[in-house]
């Protein structure tokens, strides 16, 4: 169903407008430090490489890598707000936008959920045998 | 600017008084509301993880006066942004739903608010280490 105008309350519709604009301005932001850490990481192996240059380094590739996950997923919030910017300040397809909106939220929810998983699980990893081999050393 | 609300906007099965959703629309806001509140509860045990954590590095400090009282403020700090986190990104999560289960384009305003709350607070502390690494550099340049 297509409905042009969700009949929202004024200041609901200010509220709406309100939280596209934190949104955008979160995903700016988000964007911004990520391309800060990207330069200090470039910068960083760059001053490294003139001390050692032996060896392949992964280092530039993980931080691009890093910086263009960070990217993507502010995109997504990104999007997620245009889209409810819309729906406050339009009359085109007002639920269209908003499930539009609602759609991009979940996608920038579930890849951040999954992220803190998928660290926890590495920290786990890398921390467990690493104390089991502590203690192993101490007994 | 919108324009005032008019009934012939409306297609003739959608009730004027009434947000109608698509089936499809309505499981795309309970998936979305089913991550939210997963993230929520992370903060919740974020919030949990940093109290805990917060007793070991006290001990592990010793008495070392005002660094652990320092420490301890910091702490509860953290613990009470990331409880107001949860909380509202939980809330927000359930205003969409409702509103949406409901058809009440005021709950789902609500839900908005709610979101808004949670945005305005992540994005406070995502300008904090900006503020900061300005600070310093500033110190920097005129010491």
């Amino acid at each position: 169903m297509n409905i042009r105008r969700i009949p929202f309350s004024l200041s609901d519709e200010r509220c709406l407008a309100s939280t596209a604009r934190w949104g955008m301005l979160i995903a700016l932001v988000g964007i911004g430090s990520g391309t800060l850490e990207l330069i200090d990481g470039i910068a960083a192996h760059h001053a490294s490489s003139f001390d050692s240059s032996s060896g392949i380094s992964l280092t530039p590739l993980l931080v691009v890598g890093v910086f263009a996950f960070k990217v993507f997923l502010d995109l997504l919030l990104f999007r997620a707000a245009w889209a409810f910017r819309k729906v406050a300040r339009t009359d085109e397809a007002d639920q269209v936008y908003l499930l539009r909106g609602f759609r991009w939220l979940r996608y920038y929810f579930m890849i951040q959920v999954l992220l803190v998983i998928v660290s926890v699980v590495a920290v786990a990893l890398v921390l467990f045998p690493a104390a089991l081999f502590g203690l192993g050393r101490l007994g | 600017m919108n324009t005032p609300f008019n009934a012939s906007d409306f297609p003739s099965s959608v009730s004027t008084s009434q947000l109608v959703f698509s089936d499809a629309g309505a499981l795309e806001v309970g998936r979305l509301a089913r991550w939210m509140k997963v993230a929520a509860a992370g903060h919740y045990f974020l919030a949990a993880f940093i109290t805990v954590a917060a007793f070991f590095v006290g001990a592990a400090m010793g008495d070392t006066g005002g660094w652990v009282i320092l420490m301890l403020v910091i702490n509860a700090l953290a613990v009470i942004l990331a409880l107001y986190a949860g909380r509202w990104l939980w809330e927000a999560a359930d205003h969409f739903v409702q509103g949406v289960v409901h058809e009440a384009p005021g709950v789902l305003g609500r839900g908005f608010g709610s979101l808004r709350a949670y945005w305005i607070l992540i994005g406070i502390l995502g300008l904090i280490p900006f503020v900061f690494a300005g600070a310093v550099f500033a110190l920097e340049l005129f010491s």
